[in-house]
This record gives structure tokens, C-alpha cells and sequence, in this order.
């Protein structure tokens, strides 16, 4: 049991997007393997934790979940930038909730760290049928702001672990290359106890494998 | 010094002549914004600063607006920030004297009207100089107490507020750090929010660390500071709640509450026993077990995960130690037992750990005996025993050493324990018996050897004692009524139990359940006589009895085979004054019960007797009523959910606990049904009634729920009343059919008979044909042989022809 809590590293993720996109079921189906069809709108905003592994190692991602709402906007922004990952979501059949992603994207440029990973998502891609946002527009947004990008389903759980765990991929290879400054809590990023007594900062080790 | 002569240059006119503080404080605040020279505006300020104690309004009316300005403008200026910072301060503080109308709110309202002020302030944070963040901090918690609201909205949309003033948790300087904590304490009451970012911005870890650094809960005021910082930031917070657990806090309590893996050796634990215990400590030490209730709150979502989080890292183990076998002040350990309590209640593998768990026993007696130091070796070496016991000993006052609060509290604990636990009761049923007295296992007690059960029994019947302290009884009666509560196997064991001269002569052992109805006999009797038997009493017992009786027709017999124990119900129902409303309306109930519960096993006292009693000697309007003002009596009404004593109840001599919560929902729940029964004959009694677990104290949802049981209620008469025609449809369709297959039965029947008759005579003319053929056959052979015997008696005639004319005269006569 004891060894549920050890964890080489804890990183941290918020998920913003408009209202309605899908936010609060990603992280459900993520942390329950779970679809609740009828969600309650988020207020304010709600955590939730889960082990991945990453080449190896433990890393616990704590996710803040954020109510997309207007009113809740200046609430949100105060978790910025305290997350080293942020999944920006909007919903392939709503093409607005598309249209908002620049002012998602801005908002999170200024408040944010700016090493953090950002992963844009184009969810509910179960409703085909319904589809206003094609597969390639999502790619090519993305790409043009440097963002990774996939197109999930909460509903039946299409690549939302990979979502989840491809940016955990990303910060985890951030972090093996010095990019965080990862003695400081405030970045979003903690490393486990065990690694940090024996003083093996990742920074120093691994930078030494890549050499090699 | 320059600064002070230039500044108070001002307070002189031209000619030396004093001025009015307004034109002096209009010429201050001018100065400092329009003078070129720096030093100038400093000075000015200072000035200000020297008349805002004495001249708050003036000072305030004229120059917020333009301090505001040069604050902003010149914030990098530490000299200048400084004193404005403590101008305002001054300003917004009101006097104390007259707080509603004060200056200090108008001012105050001026500026955080604005939010950007606020936001100037928590930018201001970012200078490191000491008085700067000093002021900066106090003038913020001085806006927050007056407007919390304003102030708590715009620290929540300045997206660097938060952390900012997060930071100041880490300032190396005592102070500072302090004054943050306080500020951020009061910003986290009651704002879910800021509550949530709070504690994103890693506020547990950085609060656990500064508790440990400062030495724990030995430390001081500081760790009582963090942790209801903690606790403002988890209660009615569910994510937090969550965040905390995921983050392995809940891990860190047990090394804060003294606990450590090198438990087992021996000197630790000594040093764990007999720890000192200052204010400072006390304090700390409650509000981290207010945290532990917290998040195991009876009923929450999150409360079986964090009760299993919590057993498992051993914060149950420590909680059970400080509450039952540590010498901490009854305080403490009345807080700690609730904890206890919470921590296992509905988890079976908590009340299953608690029912494993032995604590040695602590013995300030016997020290003290030994007119000596108090002495850790003696305190423990007296064997452990079970804490299951141990809460007994502590609710019921065994040994005299704990307070009212914290026996309420054991009591609670043991509720818990029994908590949808069959288990449980049935154990502690069976050890109702008391152990026998020669158990060699018992030498090193002095006292004679007791079992849980047997321990409460003798509290439980010892009420003679009770004018000093009802508490025996009651808490006795309390636990045992948990015991017994739903679980006829217990009320089996119990039903078991005589008392006696040690004769194995059943007829004169009194059975427990007569013993507690005698004494209640008795203690009502002397309560009539305003002698030595508390009301509590009575209600203690009769409690137990509705519990006991309810749903078990065999505890009903047993207790009506004793007439008196009826008549002395019907007594005291009836008397019109004299008798305590409680009690009357308890005698109601459980006499309601007995009516209930008779399934006319006793020829003597059947069902219709009792109703007969109750409608002709005490009628039905008056038995109402006396249920109605037991429910409307108000320690009924208020009875604590909790079990808890109000500290000033106790300062007035006995706490006003009258009712144990789950009997007041016990009788809520059954009352109306009892009711129902007694007035209407015809209905059918409900045994085996198993009510819902239902627990509501919403109106609107009782109201709903009312509704949809009237709706049910109509529905089920209206099914009914189709099921009887149906019935008698069937009754009627049944009848005709049946005369239908009858009359055909009949008929089938004769016609047999008839085709048997034929069929027989039938076979008796076949039989006679048969025989005439035979006969028939017999005939023609015999013709035949005549015939033979004819031609040869003719050839023989024809031969003797002329000779014998006889022959032929014979022959006629054969044929």
C-alpha cells in the first residue's frame, strides 16, 4: 500500500476550454475510466490525480479541472501558472468553441510559464456525424502555434490516456534536459523524495546518458 | 531629522501663527505630490503621517486619493512607500469604541472600491524590504476584515495575488511569515476559491513543513496557525479534501501526533505515555484533530477512502492511544475520541481494528498511593486491556477519572464501534456473562475480573448510587441499548443473563430484563418521592426497553409475564401531574411497543386485552398526546447529534444530555406506525418491520417524501380495493365452477355405474350363451351318439325285427 505514495515525480496539468467541450469528462474518463453523459457544470475548479508511467518512472499528474465559463475566467487564470502541462480542449462539433481557442491560447501565453506543454484537443470525435471541425484544421492550429494535438472521445475513451500521457512524455523529456527549473514548486513540477536525497537531479544524470 | 523640521514647518502660518489642521493637511498633501525635490514629498508625507493618529478624518477626507497616486507612482521608493503604507493603515483602522460608524469603514470602502488598489498592494509585496512587506501585509488584513468580500474578490482575479502572498510563507523572517499566515487564514474563511488556489499553490506542503520545523505540536502558536490554515482550506472544500489526500498528507499526521515506527520500543512509548502537556500543546494538538474529523465527516463521499487512508498509515492507531491510554488532558482526550469515533464509524475494517487494539492502562492511582513521583513504570505495569473496554471504563466513570465531555464522547465512540456492526453486538452481547471469579488469568487485578459486558451490566444496575452522578446509568444504558439495537441474537444472549443467590433455582434468578424493569420500578417510585433517583434515570432504562422490546414478540412475553410491570406503565401514563413528560411519554411507547409486538404468545395478555386497556384506562387522545410532548420536549427536540456536552452545562453541575440522538431517530421513525396501530384494530401488526435507513432533516425533503408516501399510500388502497373485487370475482367464478364440476362428477358417476351394470350382465349373458353352446354341443353329440346307437339298434331290429317289439319302445323314449 505504502508504495502507492511514492512517485519519482508529480507533475502538474490544468484543462481549460470552453464551457460544455467536454473538459471535466476527459478527466473522469482519465482518472475513473469512466462516462458520465450528464456532467455538472464545473464550478470554479476541481482536482484529480493519477499514476502514468513514463520510461520507467512514476509520475503522478495532479489535474486541475477549470470551469470554462466567462465569469470563472479570472479564477482560472491564477492556476496558469503553477502547471507545467495544459490540456486546451474544445469540442469538433461546435465550431465556436474552435473560434475561442486563440483567446484560450492567449490568456494562457501571458499567464503561464512558458515552458509549459500544451496539448490541444479536439474532443468528441465519437459524433462524426455532427463533425464542424475538421481533423486536419485542428492539425494545422496546432502546428502553427507549436502545440501537440489529438482528437479524443471522453465518451468511449479514445486516446484519452494517450492525451494524458504523451504530454507527460513531453514534460518528462523537458525536465531530463534541464528545461525546468525543477527545485522550484512553482513551475509545476515536483521531484520525488527518494531522488532528491540521493541528489540525482535528473539534470545532472541524465544529461550525462545523452552525452554518451 | 532634516525631515521633521521641514515637515512641521508647515503647521506654522507666516507669521508663526498656528493654522487649522485642515489648511495644515490640504499644504501636506500638496507638497507631497507637486514638490520637485524628493526629500520634499518625503517630508511631507512623514508629516502626514505624524497628524493621521490625531486627525484620522482630515488627514483621510483630503489625502487617500493622493497617497493612492504617489503610491503608485513612486512605489519603488521604499521611503516614500513606507509611511504611506502606514498611513492608510491608520486610516482604515477603526477605533474600537464605535466600529459601525467609524471613519476607518468609509475610508475603507474608498479604497477597495477600486481594484486596482488592491492590486497595487499585493504588487507592493514584491519589495522585500521588511517594513515595507510588513506594513503592505497588516494594511491588507485590516481592508480584509472590514470588506472581506471586496477584498477577497480582487485577490482572487489578480492572477499573481495569490502566489504573492503565498511567497510571504517562505519569508526566512519570523514576522513577516507570521503576519502572512494570519492574512491568509482570514482570506480562506468561507471562500471556496481562493480556498482551492490556495492550496495549488503547494499551501499543505509548505504549512506541514513549518509545522515540523517548528518542532510540532510542542511547538507554538505559529503551528496552531498553520494548521487552521489547513483546516480553513479543507472544510466544505471536497477537491481540497481530495488534493490533500492524493498529495500523501494524510500520512503525515501520525509523526506529528507523536507517533513513530520505533513505536514499539519501549522507551518511546514512555516518553509517548507521559508527555508534557502545555496550553500551547493542547491547543495544537485540538485543532489537528478538528482536522482528522474533517475529512472523515459521517456520511461524506470521500470518507470511507480517507477513513482507510488513515487506519492504514496509522493515524487510527494513534488516535486510540491518545484518547485511551495517554496521560492527555480530558480536553484532548474528549476531542480525540470523537475523532475516534468518526475515524471508524460505518468502515469495518476501523471498528475491526479498535476490537483488536489492546492499550495498556494508565493508574495516576496508584501512584499516588505510592506518595511518590509519578511513576511511568508503575503507570504500565498494570496488563493492557482491550480499548473496547477501555472506552467502557471511561464512559460509565469506572474509575473516576475522566469528565463529563469525555465519557460522552467514549459513549459516542462505542456508537460508532457498533455502527451497522452485527458483529460487534453479538460479541460484546456474549461477554455479558461475567468471567469467572477464579480466572487464573485475572491474579494481577485486585478488583474481581469483569468482561466488557459484565462491567456495563453493573454500572448499568447500580443506579441506587446515581443522585451524585446519573451519568453511571445513563452512558451504561446508552451503550447497551446499542448493543441490543435491531439484533434479536443480542436480545437472545441478554434474554440469558439471571441474577441471583448463586441457586441454580431459576424461579427466584431475576432475569436481567425484570432487573432493569424492577429498577425502574423503584427509581420511579423514588422519583415520585423526590428522593434520590434522577429523571435520567427512567429515561436511561425505559430507553433501553423500547429498544429492547421493539420487533421481539419473545422480549414482549417475557416482559408482560410480570403483570406489575403493565400496571406500573398505565400508572405512570395516566397521572396528571407528578411525573416528568419525558417519562410519560417514554411509558407511552413502550407500552405502544408491547401492543405492537404481542403476537398473543401469552394467553394471558393478548393483543386485544392490551388494546382494551390502553383505549378504555387511558384512551387513545391522552396516549397521543404524551407521545406528542415527549417529541416536543426540547432536549428531546435538540437532542446532540453528536452526544456533546456543552462546557457550561458541566459549570452548572450536570450536562443536559437527556436523549441519545439514534433513539431520538429510532422513536421519529416508529412513533406515527405505533399510533396507527392502536387506533385502527384492524391493522395488521408489521413484525419483521425493518424501517429505512432514511435520515432526514430537510423539510422540504420530508415534505416531498410525504408526498410521494401519500401518493403510494393512495395507490396501494386503490390496488387493494381492485384486488378484492378481483377476489371475490374469483370467489364467485370459483363457486360456480366447482357446482358446474360437481353436477358433472355426478353424472360421470352414474353413467359409470350404469356401463359397469351393463357390461356385467353383459358378461353374464355372454357366459350363458357360451353354456348354451356347450349345451347345445353336449346335445348334438349325444343326437349324434342316440343316432349311431339308433341305426345299429335299427339294424339290430331289422335283424331281431320280428323277435323283440319292446326294443322299439325303448328306443322312443331316449330320444
Amino acid at each position: 500500500m505504502s508504495s502507492n505514495y511514492t512517485y519519482d515525480y508529480i507533475i502538474k496539468y490544468i484543462i481549460i476550454g470552453d464551457t460544455g467541450v467536454g473538459k471535466s469528462c476527459l478527466l473522469l474518463q482519465f482518472t475513473d475510466r469512466r462516462f458520465q453523459p450528464a456532467h455538472d457544470l464545473t464550478i470554479g475548479v476541481e482536482f484529480g490525480a493519477r499514476f502514468v508511467d513514463v520510461e520507467g518512472k512514476k509520475i503522478k499528474l495532479q489535474i486541475w479541472d477549470t470551469a470554462g465559463q466567462e465569469s470563472f475566467r479570472s479564477i482560472t487564470r491564477s492556476y496558469y501558472r503553477g502547471a507545467a502541462g495544459a490540456l486546451l480542449v474544445y469540442d469538433i462539433t461546435r465550431r465556436e468553441t474552435f473560434d475561442h481557442l486563440l483567446i484560450w491560447l492567449e490568456d494562457a501565453r501571458q499567464h503561464s510559464n512558458s515552458n509549459t506543454t500544451i496539448m490541444l484537443i479536439g474532443n468528441k470525435s465519437d459524433l462524426e456525424s455532427k463533425r464542424a471541425v475538421s481533423y486536419a484544421e485542428g492539425e494545422a492550429f496546432a502546428q502553427q502555434h507549436g502545440l501537440f494535438f489529438m482528437e479524443t472521445s471522453a465518451k468511449t475513451a479514445d486516446n484519452v490516456e494517450e492525451s494524458f500521457v504523451d504530454t507527460a512524455k513531453d514534460i518528462y523529456e523537458k525536465i531530463k534536459q534541464g528545461v525546468f527549473d525543477v527545485s522550484n514548486e512553482s513551475n509545476g513540477i515536483k521531484v520525488g523524495g527518494h531522488l532528491q536525497s540521493k541528489n540525482v537531479l535528473p539534470l545532472t544524470t541524465d544529461n550525462g546518458n545523452n552525452c554518451c | 531629522m532634516d525631515f521633521f523640521s521641514r515637515g512641521y514647518k508647515g503647521l506654522l502660518g507666516e507669521k508663526g501663527q498656528p493654522q487649522s489642521v485642515e489648511d495644515t493637511v490640504a499644504k501636506l498633501v500638496d507638497r507631497a505630490s507637486n514638490s520637485t525635490l524628493l526629500e520634499d514629498r518625503r517630508a511631507a508625507i512623514l508629516g502626514l503621517k505624524g497628524l493621521s493618529r490625531e486627525y484620522r478624518q482630515e488627514v483621510g477626507e483630503k489625502g487617500i486619493g493622493a497617497l493612492l497616486h504617489i503610491l503608485n507612482e513612486d512605489k519603488a521608493d521604499i521611503d516614500t512607500t513606507k509611511p504611506i503604507l502606514e498611513i492608510l493603515n491608520i486610516l482604515c483602522t477603526p477605533d474600537r469604541e464605535d466600529s459601525a460608524t467609524d471613519v476607518a469603514i468609509k475610508f475603507t470602502d474608498e479604497i477597495v472600491q477600486n481594484s486596482s488598489n488592491i492590486n497595487l498592494f499585493l504588487d507592493i509585496l514584491q519589495e522585500y524590504d521588511f517594513y515595507v512587506r510588513f506594513h503592505d501585509v497588516q494594511l491588507l488584513s485590516t481592508l480584509l476584515a472590514i470588506k472581506p468580500d471586496n477584498v477577497q474578490g480582487c485577490v482572487l482575479t489578480a492572477p499573481m495575488g495569490i502566489s504573492r502572498l503565498m511567497d510571504l510563507l517562505g519569508d526566512r523572517r519570523e514576522i513577516i511569515r507570521n503576519e502572512g499566515l494570519l492574512l491568509l487564514i482570514s482570506l480562506t474563511e468561507n471562500n471556496a476559491d481562493i480556498q482551492k488556489i490556495v492550496a495549488f499553490e503547494n499551501a499543505f506542503e509548505k504549512l506541514l513543513e513549518i509545522i515540523t520545523e517548528e518542532d510540532g505540536l510542542n511547538g507554538g502558536i505559529i503551528v496552531q496557525d498553520c494548521l487552521h490554515l489547513i483546516l480553513n482550506l479543507l472544510r466544505y472544500n471536497v477537491s481540497n479534501q481530495n488534493f490533500f489526500r492524493e498529495t500523501s498528507c494524510i500520512q503525515k499526521i501520525p509523526p506529528l501526533l507523536s507517533f513513530s515506527a520505533e513505536y514499539q520500543h519501549h522507551g518511546f512509548e514512555l516518553e509517548f505515555l507521559t508527555q508534557d502537556w502545555h496550553e500551547q500543546k493542547i491547543a495544537n494538538t485540538i485543532v489537528l484533530l478538528e482536522l482528522i474529523k474533517i475529512l472523515v465527516v459521517p456520511n461524506n463521499m470521500n470518507t470511507v477512502t480517507n477513513q482507510n487512508v488513515m487506519i492504514q498509515c496509522g493515524v487510527l492507531k494513534t488516535v486510540i492511544e491518545i484518547s485511551l491510554s495517554s496521560n492527555a488532558p480530558s480536553v484532548v482526550k474528549s476531542h480525540s475520541l470523537y475523532a475516534l469515533a468518526d475515524l471508524i464509524r460505518g468502515n469495518q475494517n476501523g471498528q475491526e481494528y479498535l476490537a483488536k487494539t489492546v492499550v495498556p492502562v494508565s493508574h495516576p492511582l496508584q501512584s499516588s498511593e505510592n506518595n511518590a513521583k509519578p511513576s511511568p513504570f508503575n503507570q504500565i505495569s498494570i496488563p493492557p486491556r482491550p480499548a473496547i473496554m477501555s472506552l467502557i471504563v471511561v464512559a460509565v466513570g469506572a474509575e473516576h477519572l475522566e469528565n463529563y465531555s469525555t465519557r460522552a464522547a467514549a459513549t459516542y465512540a462505542f456508537e460508532s464501534y457498533t455502527f451497522n456492526n452485527i458483529n460487534a453486538q453479538l460479541v460484546l452481547a456474549s461477554t455479558l456473562i461475567p468471567p469467572p471469579d477464579d480466572n487464573p488469568n485475572s491474579e494481577i487485578v485486585i478488583a474481581k475480573p469483569q468482561s466488557a459486558g459484565s462491567l456495563l451490566l453493573s454500572a448499568l444496575l447500580e443506579w441506587e448510587d446515581s443522585e451524585a452522578d446519573p451519568y453511571v446509568v445513563w452512558f451504561a444504558s446508552v451503550i447497551f441499548s446499542h448493543i441490543l439495537m435491531n439484533n434479536e441474537r443480542s436480545k437472545e444472549y441478554a434474554r440469558g443473563i439471571f441474577f441471583g443467590n448463586g441457586d441454580d433455582n431459576e424461579e427466584e434468578n431475576l432475569s436481567l430484563l425484570h432487573s432493569i424493569a424492577g429498577n425502574l420500578m423503584l427509581a420511579t417510585r423514588q422519583n415520585a418521592e423526590r428522593q434520590n433517583a434522577d429523571v435520567r434515570v427512567l429515561i436511561g432504562y425505559l430507553c433501553i426497553l423500547c429498544i429492547w422490546l421493539w420487533d421481539s414478540p419473545i422480549s414482549v412475553r417475557e416482559f408482560l409475564s410480570e403483570s406489575g410491570h403493565l400496571q406500573m406503565l398505565i400508572t405512570s401514563i395516566t397521572q396528571s401531574s407528578g411525573v416528568d413528560a419525558r417519562v410519560q411519554g417514554l411509558c407511552a411507547f413502550l407500552l405502544g411497543i408491547c401492543y405492537e409486538f404481542n403476537h398473543n404468545i401469552d394467553p394471558q395478555i393478548t393483543r386485544s386485552t392490551l388494546q382494551q386497556i390502553l383505549l378504555n384506562r387511558i384512551g387513545y387522545d391522552q396516549f397521543v398526546n404524551r407521545i406528542t410532548r415527549l417529541r416536543e420536549s426540547p432536549h428531546f427536540k435538540h437532542a446532540s447529534q453528536y452526544l456533546q456536552v456543552v462546557p457550561e452545562e458541566v459549570a452548572k453541575g450536570l450536562p443536559e444530555l437527556y436523549f441519545d440522538y439514534v433513539f431520538v431517530e429510532f422513536f421519529k421513525k416508529n412513533y406515527e406506525t405505533i399510533q396507527r396501530s392502536i387506533r385502527d384494530p384492524n391493522a395488521k401488526s408489521f413484525s419483521g418491520f425493518k424501517g429505512s435507513d432514511y435520515q432526514g432533516d430537510n423539510d422540504s425533503v420530508i415534505t416531498s417524501y410525504k408526498d410521494v408516501i401519500h401518493t403510494q399510500e393512495k395507490e396501494i388502497s386503490q390496488l387493494k380495493e381492485s384486488i378484492k373485487q378481483l377476489e371475490q370475482q374469483l370467489e364467485s367464478q370459483k363457486l360456480s365452477a366447482e357446482n358446474q364440476l360437481s353436477s358433472l362428477n355426478n353424472e360421470i358417476d352414474t353413467l359409470k355405474k350404469t356401463i359397469e351394470t351393463k357390461t356385467a350382465d353383459n358378461v353374464k349373458l355372454e357366459k350363458e350363451r357360451e353354456d348354451l353352446y356347450d349345451c347345445i354341443a353336449d346335445q348334438e353329440a349325444s343326437v349324434k351318439k342316440y343316432r349311431e346307437r339308433l341305426i345299429a339298434l335299427n339294424q339290430e331290429v331289422s335283424d331281431i325285427e320280428e323277435e323283440d317289439d319292446e326294443g322299439e319302445g325303448d328306443d322312443d323314449d331316449e330320444e
